[in-house]
């Protein structure tokens, strides 16, 4: 009896002890699953997708390509994001080049617009719009330029630019010969609607690159492999500044207002008010030339005034291959900062405005542009991606010469883009390889915008890339901040609120942002502002000072909203 | 009829008459419409395609001709084939050499092929883990990928085997502002500055840094030093320029602004120029002659001098600005008594560095052993009137006046002038020599004894003391 009691107690003993085996595996396997899944979360605080197949966005650029390596192929394209139909989403007008000689297509490709029919599908409405120009595609700006609600488009060319006017049916019109703003048959880069003179309309801003005619090209040769040529080769040209004159025509007033006089080898170019006096000045990043700082002395007329900024120039006083800009107030200290993205050999630069017009290059110091040196930097932009309440900012790389490993290997044509976040504390971590499959893309980037593509309270991103497909990618951040959206309706001032400062105080976090026309790597994002409030729940007071018209307050306001701020203090959500 | 008759051969005669001529015609008339035809065609043509892109794709002629840019080819072509066969010389003749390695590492460095190059150099340091200069290679290819850790530990090891390189604490400086380090930057740059003689860099360095961390005082202090030292560095004005911006001085900044506007250079003129629109190529036969340069002293170091001078002349032909080739060569045809040919080296120098001492020097020593006084004093004294400040000039002038017997006082005030530059034993020996043969035996012994008291293991200066106490 003892013995089979001993051997049931031993059958059950060793079940239970199998059991509790079973049972203490499980358990570990959970608590490294646990742990490797918190440790995950914590590291990756931005997160990008890659969702571009699910879009369904069929756009392909070309740059030309003709196999003479004309210049005007290695600088195209800039890209748009703005809402066109006014249904509340953001949709997406990609550049494209055009069929430069020695090229043959069956089709000459154009540019390519996408209607946001919301979900992450997107409709090519191109024909239907009339926006496919075949010219040789650079930069592109949206603004309402005769303020009947709707955004307008300008695009710069090699060549003409176009003004196209929005009907509001879903069509626009070329406009540019009666508005008289074709520019010319120079080479265009940024561009950019703005309020030069406070008065209610927008004027229209135009950099130009250099004077390239296919018989000034310069054929050369690197290593014996035909290569790009640089900006140098050519002649500096001058950018253009029209003035909006109110009934759909514009007047050349680049020399009266002094943007004239100061030809260069425009690029990407922003407009904000950089001095905090009311108005509205304009950066030109030029390639291989001092960069541009038109100070506004709030009639139009504009002073140059990059050197004494401390801003034309890099921390050693060396010219920068400038391609993009942005602006943003990094360091939330009430000062719009500035980032200029540059060719291989020159990182990136972030430079910190001081106030009274004067800027510091702070790269080294806050770690900005770890990444950038040995590639070269296009389109950039600061935009709070982790809703923490700071800035982080966004570089997208990739080489103008498509053999550049065959004769230095520190660099090459495809490249990952480059994420850095701001840690709150003046400085910022490069986190690209931690945050998602959307960074792991490999491409020859160069237009980027930044939007919410899909109205869940976060900063999305649109990535033009040379000769190829775009990236789209979604943020899928598990931040658990707080946001908020402003969207402007000027009345008196222009419709789009450009130009005008929206400061946001929440608690103890104080953040400003500026309607923008044209940014980053000559094109245009980001017209309803974004802020990222952290765990702020709601916003104490919002300030609104429209460019030509009074400051709007508002108080109260809950967070994770989209607010649409009408000029006089009134909103709609 | 008859009239009819010879009316019909009237006409057949001269249409027979007029026939070819009549061809003619018609063949240039035609050749005439069609060539104007084409012609305005292609005008019109032109008209579209000028300014900007056409609507119209079509081919149109290459700007460069097939010929030229297959005659480039060709020659970059034959540039590495002949840097194969050079390594591959190398591995064969010098296989267990970190020397060799590190050639090719550095050719392939040149070429913009630093994994190549890395792969080389680790090999050389199996072969001598000593080489402080591959890990200051290692470190620089590190830097200049933004792989500052790794760059910190390449310069940190290279300063482990030879502590007082100049230049790597600079880098190594550099490294850690890179990392955000400035603390540990300003120590390196400090320790530069104890051991430096040309602390130009490390003074900007830490102008730069100290504005960055607002220490407007100490980076002024720096600045200024560097334009003590250069007084066209056209970044130190750029720096104090924005020193002031930030203290809100912009009276101060305009005037640095200024300055540093007058130095800027222009930029650079668009131009046709090979070099400037063939970029590489020069680069590509620099990078080759420096590997030949180098294998060179391989070569020779292990006697084999006929290869060596091979070497010497195809880099030469290679780069024939490279006056580190020049002297080579001099040296080479020294050792085997080709005194006019290395001669002609130095003249080639002084045609490409015409203000630089060091090759007069060689000029006059040469022609000394030639013995062609004029041109040995000549070369003499354009080292004196070039290089004011050092003493090899008056010393070996010197030399040759009490070798040659004439302008002996002369002789004995410019050894004594050389002597007030560097008190040098040879310096006091050829003192002692311009004492005795003016006759002051007394100052020829306390020369020769000062020679003796800096060199006491030379055995020619105790030889000379003996002999002039012997005479005298």
């Amino acid at each position: 009896m003892s013995l089979l009691r001993r051997r049931i107690e031993f059958i059950i003993f060793s079940g239970v002890h199998k059991h509790k085996m079973y049972l203490g595996h499980l358990i570990m396997v959970l608590l490294i699953l646990l742990y490797a899944f918190s440790h995950t979360s914590i590291n990756a605080a931005i997160t990008f997708t890659d969702v571009t197949e699910e879009t369904q966005i069929s756009f392909k650029h070309t740059d030309g390509s003709s196999g003479r390596y004309y210049i005007v192929e290695s600088v195209t394209a800039g890209l748009a994001l703005f809402d066109y139909d006014n249904d509340g989403d953001v949709d997406i007008y990609f550049i494209n080049g055009g069929a430069l000689k020695g090229t043959k297509f069956k089709e000459p490709p154009k540019n390519v617009f996408y209607r946001n029919e919301g979900n992450w599908k997107f409709t090519d409405v191109t024909k239907e719009s009339g926006l496919g120009d075949t010219g040789h595609g650079l930069g592109v700006v949206a603004g309402d330029y005769d303020n009947d609600g709707d955004l307008d488009i300008y695009v710069s060319n090699w060549g003409p630019n176009i003004l196209y006017r929005n009907n509001g049916d879903g069509s626009f019109t070329d406009v540019t010969k009666e508005a008289g703003v074709e520019n010319g048959s120079k080479v265009g880069a940024g561009v950019n609607f703005i309020d030069m003179d406070k008065d209610g309309d927008l004027d229209l801003f135009v950099s130009s690159y250099i004077d390239f005619t296919y018989e000034k090209h310069v054929p050369i040769t690197i290593n014996g492999i035909p290569a790009h040529v640089g900006p140098r080769y050519y002649m500096k040209t001058p950018d253009t500044l029209y003035r909006n004159n109110g009934d759909g025509t514009f007047t050349d007033v680049s020399t009266a207002s002094g943007v004239g006089e100061h030809p260069s080898a425009g690029m990407g170019t922003v407009c904000a008010d950089f001095d905090n006096d009311g108005d509205t000045d304009i950066f030109v990043a030029n390639d291989m030339a001092e960069d541009f700082l038109f100070l506004n002395d709030g009639s139009g007329r504009f002073e140059q005034v990059g050197l004494m900024a401390g801003i034309a120039y890099d921390i050693n006083g060396e010219e920068m291959g400038s391609m993009g800009v942005s602006c943003g107030d990094y360091d939330n200290d009430g000062w719009l900062d500035l980032y200029v993205t540059s060719y291989q050999e020159q990182s990136a630069h972030l430079f910190r405005n001081l106030g009274g017009c004067r800027f510091e290059d702070v790269t080294l110091l806050t770690g900005a542009a770890i990444g950038t040196m040995h590639h070269v930097s296009w389109g950039n932009g600061f935009a709070d991606f982790d809703n923490d309440g700071d800035r982080d900012i966004f570089v997208v790389l990739g080489h103008l010469q498509e053999n550049v490993e065959k004769w230095d290997d520190r660099s090459a044509f495809l490249v990952r883009n480059l994420l850095f976040m701001n840690n709150g504390e003046g400085k910022f971590v490069n986190v690209s390889e931690e945050s998602g499959d959307g960074m792991k893309v490999k491409l020859s980037s160069r237009g980027v915008g930044f939007d919410d593509l899909d109205n869940d309270g976060d900063i999305d991103i649109v990535i033009l890339n040379s000769r190829t497909e775009p990236t789209i990618l979604r943020n899928d951040s598990r931040s658990e901040g707080h946001w908020l959206q402003v969207l402007l309706r000027g009345v008196k001032t222009n419709l789009n609120g450009v130009g005008a400062h929206v400061k946001v105080v929440a608690g103890d976090l104080t953040l400003l942002d500026e309607v923008h026309s044209g940014c980053g790597y000559q094109g245009h994002y980001g017209m309803r502002l974004h802020f990222g409030l952290g765990k702020r729940e709601k916003v104490d007071h919002i300030e609104v000072r429209w460019i030509g018209g009074g400051v709007d307050v508002l108080k109260d306001i809950s967070a994770d909203q989209l607010l649409t701020i009408v000029e006089g203090g009134s909103i709609s959500n | 009829m008859k009239k009819y008759r010879r009316l019909k051969q009237c006409l057949f005669a001269t249409a027979k008459f007029t026939k070819l001529p009549f061809i003619f015609c018609i063949i240039v008339y035609v050749t005439i419409a069609g060539f104007t035809g084409i012609e305005s065609s292609r005008g019109n043509e032109k008209k579209t395609q000028k300014g900007g892109p056409t609507q119209i794709l079509t081919e149109d002629p290459d700007f460069s001709t097939e010929p030229f840019k297959l005659a480039l080819k060709q020659k970059i072509a034959a540039l590495k084939e002949e840097e194969m066969k050079l390594i591959q010389e190398l591995m064969r003749d010098f296989p267990n050499s970190d020397e060799a390695l590190v050639l090719i590492g550095d050719l392939y460095r040149r070429q913009g092929n630093s994994i190549e190059a890395m792969k080389f150099w680790e090999k050389a340091l199996k072969v001598n883990p000593r080489r402080f200069d591959v890990y200051s290679a290692i470190g620089l290819v590190a830097f200049e990928k933004e792989q500052y850790e790794n760059a910190v530990t390449a310069w940190r090891k290279a300063l482990e085997i030879n502590p007082d390189v100049r230049g790597l604490r600079t880098n190594l400086a550099q490294a850690f502002l890179g990392l955000g380090k400035h603390t540990e930057a300003i120590v390196e740059l400090e320790k530069e500055l104890a051991i430096s003689s040309q602390p130009i860099l490390s003074h900007f360095l830490l102008g730069r840094t100290y504005l960055q961390l607002k220490e407007f005082n100490k980076a002024k202090k720096h600045y200024e030093m560097v334009l003590d030292l250069q007084p066209d560095h056209i970044k130190a004005y750029y720096g104090l320029a924005n020193v002031y911006i930030q203290l809100k001085q912009p009276n101060k900044a305009r005037e640095y602004l200024t300055a540093f506007k007058k130095l800027k250079p222009k930029d650079a003129e668009f131009t046709t120029d090979r070099d400037k629109v063939e970029i590489g190529v020069v680069t590509a036969h620099q990078a080759l002659a420096a590997l030949a340069i180098g294998t060179e002293k391989l070569y020779r170091d292990r006697g084999d001098l006929q290869r060596a001078e091979e070497l010497l002349k195809r880099a030469q032909t290679l780069d024939p600005n490279n006056t580190i080739c020049l002297e080579r060569l001099a040296s080479l045809y020294q050792m085997s008594d080709r005194i006019p040919e290395a001669l002609n080296q130095f003249k080639k120098i002084r045609k490409l560095k015409p203000k630089d001492s060091f090759c007069y020097l060689n000029i006059g020593i040469l022609n000394t052993r030639l013995k062609r006084f004029d041109d040995a004093e000549k070369a003499f004294q354009k080292v004196i009137e070039l290089a004011p400040k050092k003493s090899s000039g008056y010393c070996y002038l010197a030399r040759l006046y009490l070798r040659s017997n004439v302008k002996l006082t002369e002789a004995r005030g410019l050894v004594e002038k050389a002597v007030e530059l560097e008190a040098t034993a040879d310096n006091y020996f050829v003192l002692s020599w311009a004492c005795e043969v003016n006759g002051d035996i007394a100052s020829a012994l306390a020369a020769i004894e000062k020679a003796i008291k800096l060199e006491p293991e030379n055995p020619k200066y105790k030889q000379i003391y003996e002999l002039i106490k012997k005479k005298n």
